[in-house]
């Protein structure tokens, strides 16, 4: 058998990179910024017909603009990370687009994870530009604990998304179906001593995110939910490795 | 349009590495079922073994898209698949790239799996569907694919630039994928695939959507791309594309191998083989001289089969009665006449 030219294996991964951070700033990252500013208008809007904000929404009180502020976060963590792990492998798939990716000398473990981290990155610089925005218009308030709880958050959701993509091409239903019946799951059986209570822990610890969402800043950090939410998340990236391992890309 | 400029950009491309063969005239027609262990005199670098694949849908149904398929490619061959649509073709395509893994059998290229091989060295891959994201420019598309096949970033520009130039696209550099007509698209796909130099090249309907000039053109490329080492493996609804390209061409149907056929061996002297006649005058002594000659046009005759002994006494007597013979030639090609023979219901 003859001998092949050397290996070139995942060379170009690295400087693809920049490539990559373009397209989620091109992308997603406009869509998720859009729609945060979008909810926070209509949080404010109140307040702005109120006249609370006449001189400027500055004057609102700093503890209204801190619950507000932390308000906000609920759906940018969410959406923020929905919008970067949607479609991220089925898309590739659905469109055929993976045929000529990887005909090139690249391992779709290594190029999808390598996405997944820089949607991930790219996901915190666009939190930095609102918390930036928020800073202009409202006040500087830039909570150290957020650059905590994105990645954790990032991992908890997008881990689900990840596994989901990898698994099948109807992946942004299954993500929200998902992340909806572990919320009423856990709502309605959580306290539940019955033993298929036990099979709650299968489904997303929806109700750990509860901890993250209302903890104060510049108190105690809820070490325990965002160990569980990062935990499971990071089970889940992993689980989607491995189905995109035994799942050939030509499986539709 | 400069018929040489193939060869000469390819050469620029990858000095010295490729060299176009003409060895393959003058053999004699053959196919049979032995030729699928060996690869025509080239060391072997692809292996199909027993191979099969069946889809499975959720609700159960299967479908069986290839067969104890079983074929090996030389390292510096061009090899043809032919088919009907739904034969299989594209099945393999997708197994010799890793995107399916076969249910049976195995493909091995260069003793590796596909997916370890294209992920250690990439291939070369035209599509016959080109998908592309289509806000990328053209020459973004180029750039980012050049950057994954692992191209340094000193020679990236001048790879680009080559690939351009060759195949005509230096007007669209800017233009992006959505805008691109189907023949732009079409040879969009076939740049990205010759980036670099790789060692398999494999083209799924190159031509599907090139106007004649660039069909003519790309048959010039890939003669262009042959040098030793290089396997290039392409799959076809155009036969005489096949028949111009490729050293051995496999017929398939139904998930399985029909027969190989050498489409550029010459025919036998003794092959019987049907002929076009085309007459200038005297048409109606064709009759009494080719017995069940069918008329297929105005001075146009198919003749029944007959090796070239039996064609010459016939031209001789046509002569001799005074008629005029405007041109003659097989009716159809070799591979055209072994395509019909395979996939005959």
């Amino acid at each position: 058998m003859n001998t092949v030219t050397t290996s070139a294996r995942n060379r170009g991964l690295a400087p693809y990179s920049p490539w990559l951070l373009r397209d989620y700033f091109t992308n997603q990252g406009p869509s998720t910024a859009i729609v945060v500013v979008l909810i926070a208008y209509m949080s404010l809007l109140p307040l702005i017909q109120r006249g609370v904000g006449s001189a400027g929404l500055d004057s609102i009180p700093l503890e209204a603009a801190r619950t507000m502020q932390r308000a906000l976060f609920t759906p940018l963590l969410f959406l923020g990370t929905f919008f970067a792990t949607n479609g991220i492998i089925a898309n590739d798939r659905k469109f055929n687009f993976y045929r000529f990716l990887f005909a090139k000398p690249i391992s779709p473990l290594a190029y999808y994870s390598l996405v997944f981290a820089l949607y991930g990155i790219g996901f915190m610089a666009v939190t930095c530009g609102l918390l930036g925005l928020w800073a202009i218009v409202v006040r500087p308030m830039f909570p150290v604990e957020i650059f905590a709880i994105l990645p954790i958050m990032y991992i908890a959701y997008g881990g689900i998304g990840f596994l989901l993509s990898a698994a099948w091409r109807f992946d942004w239903i299954s993500l929200v179906t998902v992340v909806l019946i572990a919320n009423v799951g856990w709502e309605a059986f959580g306290e539940s001593l019955h033993v298929l209570h036990n099979l709650l822990y299968l489904l997303p610890p929806a109700h750990k995110t509860n901890a993250i969402y209302a903890m104060d800043f510049g108190r105690s950090f809820p070490w325990g939910a965002a160990t569980w939410l990062a935990g499971y998340g990071a089970v889940c990236f992993l689980l989607g490795l491995v189905v995109l391992r035994k799942r050939s890309m030509g499986t539709s | 349009m400069d018929e040489s400029r193939g060869a000469g950009e390819l050469e620029r491309l990858h000095p010295g590495r490729h060299a176009r063969r003409d060895d393959a005239a003058g053999n004699d027609a053959s196919w049979c079922a032995a030729a699928r262990g060996r690869a025509a005199g080239h060391p072997p670098l692809i292996e199909f073994q027993g191979v099969g694949h069946t889809y499975r849908s959720l609700l159960g149904r299967t479908i069986r898209a290839v067969d104890d398929f079983s074929l090996t490619i030389g390292e510096s061959e061009v090899f043809g698949l032919a088919g009907p649509n739904g034969a299989g073709k594209s099945t393999l395509i997708s197994l010799l790239l890793g995107y399916l893994e076969p249910t049976d059998g195995t493909v091995r290229i260069a003793g590796m799996r596909p997916r370890a091989f294209v992920e250690s060295h990439g291939m070369g891959y035209v599509s016959e569907l080109v998908a592309i994201p289509p806000r990328w420019k053209l020459e973004e598309t180029l750039t980012r694919y050049a950057i994954l096949a692992g191209i340094p970033r000193r020679d990236r520009r001048d790879r680009i630039a080559q690939v351009t130039a060759l195949l005509g696209l230096e007007e669209q550099r800017g233009k992006r994928v959505k805008q691109l007509s189907k023949g732009n698209l079409q040879r969009l796909g076939l740049a990205q695939a010759l980036l670099r130099d790789e060692q398999v090249i494999i083209l799924d309907e190159p031509t599907h959507g090139l106007d004649p000039v660039w069909t003519q053109r790309f048959r010039d490329v890939v003669e262009g791309l042959r040098r030793p080492g290089r396997a290039i493996f392409i799959a076809s609804h155009n036969l005489d594309e096949l028949q111009r390209l490729a050293d051995r061409v496999a017929i398939i149907d139904r998930g399985k191998l029909q027969r190989i056929v050498e489409p550029r061996a010459g025919a036998s002297v003794f092959a019987a083989t049907p002929y076009l006649l085309t007459m200038a005058t005297g048409a109606e002594h064709v009759a009494a001289v080719f017995p069940g000659a069918q008329p297929r046009g105005e001075g146009e005759f198919v003749t029944p089969s007959m090796n070239l002994a039996q064609l010459n006494a016939g031209i001789a007597a046509l002569v001799q009665r005074g008629a005029l013979i405007r041109s003659v030639g097989p009716s159809h090609s070799v591979l055209e006449q072994h395509f019909r023979e395979a996939v005959r219901e």
